[in-house]
């Protein structure tokens, strides 16, 4: 048959398009065409019934069938995939409300814009998170507490509840195992799915922060029972999870905050260990030894923690707190190691927090004894020796908080005393003597016996002892001190100066010598403590530091100290000897050489505020408080003083003014300087002329001078300064010492008259126009008492009238504003209702089609 | 009278340091006014001169003025130092003391009840102390002043101020050279 390779030809093309109606690939739907509807050509009528036998099978077709396997499942598998991407969006975001705690706030794309209310306020989805850690301790805390509420129980009872919670372990551990392998099971089978790994990390989380509580309350509850469940607690503090190994740091230092005994754990020695005890002393001992291995490893934890960057924040908070807890207990020493170190950190945070710790262990003292004392003082001296006194000030102002006790002294030689007399004469006879001794011994015997009962049932630590104690720290505190002075005179070598421009770039302030300040606060505190051996040393350093460290330094002018830091030092000195007066009476005369020189640079810098403070306080210690000057002195400072005066601000005018003041009152024969006739007279000494540079104030010759700066000040800007120079100036004349402020001292005068924060003091009485001008300023500033006195009661009726002005103002403004943007949301709710309507209509016309839409629509519009 | 020849200025001046320290400058440079009322003429300085074994303290002025009178005649001018003694050593006598106590590094004030004592010539024991000058040397020159800044003498530091502390009462603190009271004991001499 020639033609039948044709045919078949045919037959295969045609065969191929009819398959290839249902090649997927094809998305849409063959028209629904019935049978009788196709146009059948002549031509292919007569091919079907030429080729009958090949053809006959397409009559009996089943084209729904062959359409079903072809399209159907395809169709499907389109709505599903549909569905299933928002099933797994809506499990996502499940699964993200559910985990309130995660550290990370992602944010769906759909949550992503706020949502607003009625009221106008906007709305954000997924904020509620992260507050886990403070709920967690809160409830770790709860949980002690109650626990602490319990009654006890009997032994039975314990027991009982020992097991039970025993058999509780089991079973979560057992759950927590299968809960893990859950966990991990999808890791490890779909690993390149992101969000799964998210999820179980968090979800473990969750996990083990509920297992943490779970074993914190369980110690709580029973300490000895339970100690093994630490272990587990140890291990998630090594956690790789940087939150569950915070978590857990800080959940274990709350249970040993409660677990720690309020002594000082003795781990039994090898012959102890032999001897028989009691089965309570046994597991006492156990429990002892196993409590303190713990702690041992805790610690440890703490340590590594504290070395890492995420994690050494909570490390330090945990030490800290630690360290305050229980000071008392073993491995005090190498949480003080860690600490003591951090304290000059370069975050701020750190160091505050390590510089709290420590005050704290030493204002309590007597929870450790005082031993903690020493260490932490011995050990920031060792500090201070190797950064060679390259630190945060804020590390030796910790030394502030210390206390010593003074009356220890005493009442340890007196307990000595009473020792001495305890022994009586022997008598002379032989028997009665050996009698007496037997009786003597005995009673001796009973008596120590009596005191060591004693000494062991007091509380109070043994005085010797505790000088002891005292002795060593005292010995670090000033040899800090005085190590800080001491490098303070060297010249800054090259060593410091790489330091200092390493520093230059960081935080820390570059000062030459950060520590100074601190030093000399402290050493004036504890000026009192100082041996008088010591006293010459430090007042020759004292001197050189003074004199800004010229004698050594050279004239290196970088490297001098600040005239604030100067007078400082000379008001140290002061103390310092006035606190040892009874050892001998010592006239500083080249301190009075240094602060007449000081008076004149002070000049310069009369703008810093701390200065202010320290040039009165060196006024009011060196001048008024020391006694006795001999009068050339005197009256070359109230020369020098007095033209300091001119030009002062009015606060330190007036300080200066009143140290003058009484200076003259003191040394009557100075007064002759307020004569109009130059020369001083007999008084005037040797030194024919003043001399307004000179570097002595024993030879300025000031008395020889006419004090002329008064009757300028008289004409000064501020009342007061212009009263206190009349009556100053008066003085010579009436001989009455009646006085404005007669006994105002200079620190009292600055802070009266001071004009820092603003305004005038005393205020004076201002012309009404100028009021109402201050009136119309910003009502805040009437908060300032002294503008308050300024203001008279008309003037502040006037202003309650300007704030309800404003007030109502504000009100109104609130109100325009609140209904422009209700009109804008009804437009846009009625531009909404509206398509909504059309879009309705549209609907009802094509009811047949995309129902789904509709749906989608309605849910946008909401 | 005459001026005095080097070793002797070496050794007033070195006797006076040891009192005035580095006010010794002062006291040399110091300007008299004396004899110059006359404007024209600049104010003279003061200079030290020898006369019959003393040494004086005198304004130039003075010492031109003081040509005119015989070298027998003349008993004393300006104000006398101290003197020379038959070995040749200078010793500093009581009339020098408002000179010194006016340029005095150091000083020792004294209780009121110790004040007669010294001025009897006695030294100065611990328990008159009132007070000392911070940082005083062993040794060391003082101006010792009573206790309302009144100059009473002179004399040597027998201790530093840091050995003071340690001192019993009946130590000597101060060792007397010379005191007011010489005014009125030693009238003839002076």
């Amino acid at each position: 048959m020639p033609g039948l390779p044709a045919t078949s030809g045919k037959m295969s093309t045609r065969k191929r398009k009819r398959k290839q109606k249902g090649v997927p690939g094809v998305p849409q739907l063959p028209p629904e065409v019935g049978d009788d509807e196709v146009e059948v050509s002549d031509e292919d009528v007569e091919f079907m019934q030429q080729h009958e036998d090949y053809a006959g099978f397409l009559a009996n077709l089943d084209t729904p069938n062959i359409n079903k396997c072809l399209m159907g499942p395809r169709q499907k598998k389109n709505a599903e995939d549909i569905e299933s991407v928002y099933e797994k969006r809506a499990d996502r975001i499940a699964a993200r409300a559910a985990d309130g705690n995660s550290v990370v706030m992602s944010v769906d794309p759909v949550d992503a814009l706020p949502v607003k209310s009625l009221a106008g306020e906007l709305h954000y989805r997924s904020t509620a998170m992260s507050k886990a850690l403070a709920q967690h301790e809160a409830a770790i805390l709860a949980e002690g507490q109650t626990v602490a509420k319990k009654p006890k129980l009997t032994k039975a009872e314990r027991r009982k509840e020992m097991k039970e919670l025993k058999k509780k372990e089991k079973e979560e551990k057992k759950q927590e195992g299968r809960i893990a392998e859950e966990i991990l099971k999808p890791i490890v089978q779909q690993p390149q799915e992101a969000v799964v790994s998210y999820i179980s990390v968090q979800q473990r989380r969750a996990e083990l922060k509920a297992r943490m509580a779970e074993i914190g309350s369980g110690l709580l509850a029973d300490p000895e029972g339970n100690l093994s469940t630490l272990k587990e607690l140890q291990e998630m503090c090594k956690d790789r999870d940087d939150s569950v190994a915070q978590l857990a740091l800080l959940s274990s230092m709350a249970v040993f905050k409660d677990l720690l005994p309020g002594y000082r754990i003795r781990l039994p020695t090898d012959k102890e260990l032999e001897m028989q005890v009691s089965k309570e002393i046994r597991k006492l001992r156990d429990f002892e030894s196993a409590l303190l291995r713990h702690y041992q490893t805790y610690v440890q934890t703490l340590i590594q923690a504290a070395k890492s960057r995420p994690r050494r924040q909570i490390a330090l908070r945990c030490m800290c707190s630690l360290l305050d807890a229980a000071p008392h207990f073993n491995y005090r020493d190498s949480l003080l190691k860690a600490i003591v170190p951090r304290m000059m950190s370069q975050e701020d945070e750190i160091s505050a927090m390590s510089c709290e710790a420590l005050k704290s262990l030493f204002k309590n003292e007597d929870k450790h004894g005082g031993e903690a004392t020493v260490e932490a003082v011995q050990l920031i001296a060792e500090l201070v020796k190797i950064r060679h006194c390259r630190l945060r000030p804020s590390v030796l102002e910790v030394f502030m908080v210390l206390s010593f006790d003074e009356d220890l002294e005493r009442s340890s030689t007196s307990g000595r005393g009473e020792d001495r007399i305890g022994g009586k004469p022997k008598s002379k006879r032989q028997e009665k003597q050996e009698k007496k001794a037997k009786k003597r011994e005995l009673a001796a015997q009973l008596r120590k016996e009596v005191r060591a009962d004693f000494k062991e049932a007091s509380v109070a630590p043994d005085t010797v002892e505790r000088r002891r104690l005292q002795t060593l720290t005292l010995a670090a505190v000033f040899e800090t001190y005085f190590r800080v002075l001491k490098t303070s005179l060297d010249p800054a070598d090259e060593r410091t100066k790489v330091a200092m421009s390493l520093e230059e770039n960081g935080p820390v302030a570059t000062d030459i010598r950060p520590l100074l300040g601190p030093a000399l606060d402290g050493l004036a505190k504890f000026s009192h403590l100082i041996s008088v051996d010591f006293m010459a040393d430090l007042l020759a350093v004292l001197r050189t530091l003074a004199a800004g460290g010229h004698i050594v330094t050279g004239t290196q002018s970088d490297n001098l100290l600040s005239v604030g830091e100067r007078l400082q030092c000379c008001i140290i000195a002061f103390k310092i000897v006035r606190s040892n007066m009874d050892a001998l009476n010592i006239d500083l005369r080249e301190f009075y050489v240094r602060l007449y020189n000081l008076l004149l640079e002070f000049n310069s810098l009369r703008d810093e505020e701390k200065y202010g403070e320290v040039f009165v306080q060196a006024l009011q210690v060196m001048l008024l408080e020391g006694r006795q000057h001999d009068m050339q002195r005197a009256a070359g400072f109230i020369k020098r003083l007095s033209s300091l005066a001119l030009h002062l601000g009015p606060a330190e005018a007036m300080a200066a003014l009143v140290t003058v003041r009484q200076l003259l009152q003191r040394y009557s024969k100075c007064r002759s300087i307020l004569d109009n006739d130059g020369g001083g007279g007999s008084v005037g000494g040797n030194v024919a002329m003043f001399q307004v540079d000179g570097e002595d104030p024993d030879l300025s010759g000031a008395l020889s001078s006419v004090l002329w700066e008064l009757s300028l000040l008289r004409q000064h800007a501020h009342p007061g300064v212009v009263k206190l120079a009349a009556e100053i100036s008066n003085m010579s004349t009436s001989s009455s010492t009646s006085a404005l402020l007669a006994t105002l001292s200079p620190v009292d005068a600055l802070k009266l008259y001071s004009t820092r924060q603003g305004g005038f003091r005393p205020a004076p009485a201002l012309p009404p126009k100028v009021v109402k001008k201050n009136a119309y300023k910003d009502p805040r500033d009437i908060s300032d008492p002294c503008l308050l006195d300024l203001l008279g009661k008309e003037d502040l009726l006037l202003l309650e009238e300007v704030n309800d002005v404003s007030n109502n103002l504000v009100k109104h403004f609130r109100v325009l504003r609140d209904y422009l943007e209700n009109d804008q949301l009804r437009k846009e709710h009625r531009r909404v209702s509206a398509s909504l309507e059309l879009y309705k209509q549209y609907m009802t016309s094509k009811p047949s089609k995309s129902k789904n839409r509709t749906t989608k629509r309605s849910k946008i519009a909401k | 009278m005459r001026p005095l020849d080097e070793a002797e200025t070496t050794q007033v001046l070195e006797k006076l340091h040891k009192f005035v320290g580095s006010n010794l400058r002062h006291l040399i440079e110091r300007r008299s006014h004396e004899g110059c009322e006359a404007t024209t003429t600049p104010a003279g300085g003061y200079c030290l001169r020898l006369h019959k074994q003393r040494v004086y303290y005198v304004s130039e002025a003075l010492v031109r003025r003081a040509t005119n009178v015989g070298r027998e005649k003349l008993c004393g001018l300006g104000t006398c130092l101290g003197k020379f003694t038959k070995s040749g050593k200078f010793r500093l006598v009581v009339t020098c003391l408002d000179l010194l106590a006016a340029h005095a590094k150091y000083k020792i004030w004294l209780k009121p009840s110790a004040e007669m004592s010294f001025l009897y010539g006695n030294h100065v024991l611990k328990s008159g102390l009132g007070r000392i000058t911070d940082n005083t040397p062993q040794y060391q020159g003082v101006v010792i002043y009573s206790m309302s800044d009144v100059p009473l003498g002179f004399g040597l530091a027998a201790k530093s101020t840091q050995e003071c502390r340690k001192l019993d009462p009946n130590d000597i603190v101060a060792l007397h050279q010379a005191d007011l009271g010489e005014y009125l004991r030693l009238e003839d001499e002076l």
